[in-house]
């Protein structure tokens, strides 16, 4: 038994250099971004340099705008389409089946694949049935994503229901061709001209050696309504989609700004807020106006690793916006915070704020709690 | 118990001796003709918060030949009046008293017991405040919205030996009996571990508009020690969903099923000694509980229980316990179900555990304030009950694995998670702690 114990950690220690190896190989591939994308489009302006923002930011693409009738698709690791309109040659068809049979990525964004004439074999590689003509939502509405339970390395980690912002609801998605996996649902409500079932709004699909992600959402884009590609889960799933669609693989961490059951989260740069400018955003908070800001503050709050270092930087953050022009309903919520988290140093301010006549009550609350 | 069996036999006597502060006139049926309780035998009682629960509760005991409802007291003067006419028509008379401040009805009224179900952040003050008077308390669970508000209500109940009935009436009903006295006799073996399904949460509404205090309510006292806020609507019903005055339906259903988890276990008067969770919060609008919640509490046998809001579970709501000869599960409806079927039809010996019976919560209830024996939910189990709910609540707010000392009642690893032990009272509210 000893002797079996023995070797089984010097195969476990083995295994773990190896780990450790391939991390140290893998961190060295990925900087700098070393994965080339290319975004077809053909809504141009905006929505095009959008979608680079949000791959770029990840640290893993150089991502190509085009709106090329021909684009040299062998180039890249990943091919995006976000297409109207697209009238693809023959051989641009015959380059592209090629180009993913053979081990090439694609991601398919809202309604692209029906920007083709019809070509059975494209469908195929979309993952949709052929035939019947982009169908849609009446209105634009916010609606529930539900995950797929399966494991699947683009979902892994995200909030298993999510809301996305204000959208069309695709309802081409009733039945699936071809080798698919369903990863994210929606329900189709008959109020909106739906069937009442619950239609995939996220897949992938295998074709050949080449990986496909579709992501049906961002029907309602346009360049001056980008609320449906701003999503958190929009982006997250297009970012995760691609790096998978790419090299079979997601390397990416989820921000805990992935947007929940009841909550939708958009970012308009396509990047998390820093704190500072959480905090600044909350400083003009008044009774009947949104709160999101400072909830997102206590948000970060809450999932910081709660050593005393973190909590004493959020407590020199939340003094020095007591001591700022900030709402006096804003302060209230940081007093709040404080009432947990604050140290010594928030006990000698807050003494000082039992007799600001607005903040008084607040304050006596904090303090009744740090003196517990 | 002796002195408090006497205290209720002599206040009984000093009713027949027309020693009330304010006699009523008592009907015909009830001076003992045809079989009925003689108004000197009747327990007498009266209720404060008279909303969904508090007016059900009500109904409960008016049912009761043995129980004289004589006042009702509430902030509401709306529910004020539908309470009393309940009372009037039940006696076919116009006696019943009503009151707005709480200290005023318990001041004046010479009462024997009382029924509470006000929001959660004012059941430590009231409950105390009835309990230094001597009267026994039918009190809504969750017992409190702090687990040290919980410790001072438990401390009132023993200091002035009246009688505790939490409204956890699961207890009452046959299927959690019987599935917690098979669980607690091991007819699914060693417990490992359990899974509690509580209520989905509500949907948040956004910020409905500051408005204008109805006239028949009194807000200020509503809020009572809360923070000052304007009035937005949720005097009723959906103040459950704001953190100031409820824990949504995690706190509002861990008196009911976590506190069947615990009667199975035979942890009726001890907690966990960790917990650890994540909860989903809404970013927008007045409703700050959490619309989703999972955790699990670790106890120092080992046994763990999860919590979790009923989609996340295999189960959905009720109680599942897991052990090493299979699984047991209880729910509403009378339902109760076992990984073999053969398990429930599993009879226990005369010299195993039998569970404390009940069949009926309110009954039991009157029937412990005469003979002075504890009730199937006394104050000490309600308290373990909504402890856990508390700590789970807790440490979803810190983010952090905490380490709870269940005898100490304190947090051993946080510093920061013990100041949330308490939810201050705004002056001039005090907490009374009875130690």
């Amino acid at each position: 038994m000893i002797m079996m114990n023995v070797k089984n950690l010097y195969i476990k220690s083995l295994q773990l250099l190896m780990l450790l190896t391939l991390v140290v190989v893998f961190n060295q591939c990925k900087e700098p971004a070393s994965l080339n994308a290319i975004i077809i489009t053909d809504a141009g302006g905006e929505v095009g340099k959008d979608l680079q923002t949000m791959l770029e930011n990840t640290g893993l693409f150089d991502a190509d705008i085009s709106s090329a009738k021909s684009p040299k698709f062998s180039d890249y690791d990943v091919v995006i389409l976000n297409v109207n309109k697209a009238d693809w040659s023959a051989d641009t068809k015959e380059k592209f089946l090629s180009y993913v049979n053979s081990g090439g990525g694609v991601v398919v964004l809202a309604g692209s694949a029906f920007a083709f004439d019809d070509f059975a074999e494209l469908n195929k590689v979309f993952g949709i049935s052929p035939g019947s003509g982009l169908k849609k939502s009446k209105d634009e509405f916010e609606f529930l994503i539900v995950n797929s339970k399966d494991k699947n390395p683009i979902i892994e980690g995200l909030n298993s229901s999510w809301m996305h912002t204000s959208d069309y609801l695709s309802f081409n998605t009733e039945t699936l061709s071809g080798d698919t996996e369903i990863l994210g649902t929606a329900w189709a409500d008959t109020l909106q001209g739906g069937n009442g079932a619950h239609l995939p709004v996220l897949f992938t699909v295998n074709y050949g050696e080449g990986r496909v992600f579709h992501s049906t959402l961002g029907m309602a884009t346009s360049n001056d309504n980008l609320i449906p590609i701003q999503c958190v889960g929009f982006i997250t799933t297009l970012q995760r989609g691609a790096e998978w669609a790419a090299t079979g693989v997601v390397s990416q961490e989820v921000s805990i700004d992935f947007p929940n059951s009841v909550s939708t989260h958009t970012w308009a740069e396509y990047k998390p807020l820093t704190l500072d400018e959480i905090l600044n955003k909350s400083m003009s908070y008044e009774i009947g106006k949104s709160k999101m800001y400072l909830n997102d503050f206590s948000m970060r709050l809450r999932n910081c690793d709660g050593k005393a270092e973190s909590y004493g930087m959020y407590e020199d953050k939340i003094l020095e916006f007591l001591d700022s022009d900030a709402t006096v309903e804003s302060k209230k919520h940081m007093c709040r915070e404080l009432s947990w988290m604050g140290s010594e140093k928030s006990i000698a301010a807050l003494e000082k704020l039992v007799n600001d006549k607005d903040l008084s009550e607040s304050a006596s609350y904090a303090l009744k709690r740090l003196r517990m | 118990m002796k002195d408090s069996r006497r205290k209720f036999m002599k206040k009984a006597a000093g009713s027949a001796l027309g020693m009330i502060a304010a006699p009523y006139i008592i009907p015909g049926s009830a001076l003992g003709k045809n079989g009925a309780i003689a108004p000197s035998n009747r327990i007498v009682m009266g209720g404060i918060g008279l909303g969904s629960m508090g007016s059900g509760n009500t109904r409960e005991f008016l049912g009761k030949e043995e129980v004289q409802y004589v006042a009702i007291c509430d902030v509401d003067k709306s529910r004020r009046g539908k309470a009393a006419m309940m009372v009037n028509g039940r006696y076919k008379n116009q006696d019943c008293r009503t009151y707005a401040d709480y200290r005023e009805f318990l001041e004046k009224e010479k009462l024997d017991a009382v029924t509470i179900a006000v929001p959660d952040h004012w059941h430590a003050i009231t409950s105390i405040a009835a309990a230094n008077k001597g009267l026994d308390i039918y009190g809504e669970k969750p017992l409190a919205r702090s687990i040290v508000e919980a410790r001072a209500m438990v401390n009132a109940v023993e200091k002035n030996k009246v009688i505790w009935q939490t409204g956890s009436w699961q207890r009452s009903v046959e299927n959690f009996h019987r599935g917690a006295e098979l669980v607690i006799n091991e007819r699914v073996g060693k417990i490992s571990h359990v899974e509690v399904g509580l209520p989905n949460g509500r949907k948040p509404i956004g910020t409905p508009p500051i408005q204008k205090v109805p006239e028949e309510l009194d807000w200020d006292m509503w809020l009572g020690p809360a923070p000052t806020v304007p009035y937005r609507g949720i005097s009723h019903w959906d103040w459950r969903w704001i953190l100031d005055y409820s824990g949504g339906q995690l706190t509002d259903w861990a008196g009911h099923h976590i506190d069947i988890a615990h009667w199975g276990l035979g942890y009726d008067r001890t907690g966990p000694v960790s917990v650890e969770g994540t909860g989903v919060y809404p970013r927008e609008g007045i409703f700050d509980v959490p619309v989703e919640y999972d955790f699990t509490c670790e106890y120092k046998t080992g046994v763990t229980v999860r919590v979790a809001n009923s989609a996340r579970l295999p189960h959905s709501m009720g109680t599942c316990w897991y052990g090493d000869k299979g699984w047991l599960h209880v729910d509403r409806g009378d339902r109760i179900s076992a990984s073999d079927p053969k398990i429930l039809d599993e009879v226990i010996g005369a010299d195993e555990i039998k569970l404390y019976k009940s069949t009926n919560h309110q009954q039991n209830f009157l029937d412990c304030i005469k003979s002075r024996e504890e009730t199937i939910t006394p104050a000490e189990v309600a308290l373990r009950s909504i402890s856990v709910g508390l700590l789970g609540e807790i440490a979803m707010l810190t983010g952090q694995k905490l380490s709870w000392d269940p005898d100490k009642e304190t947090f051993t690893n946080n510093q920061y998670a013990n100041h949330m032990l308490i939810r201050p009272y705004k002056g001039p509210w005090k907490l009374d702690m009875n130690a």
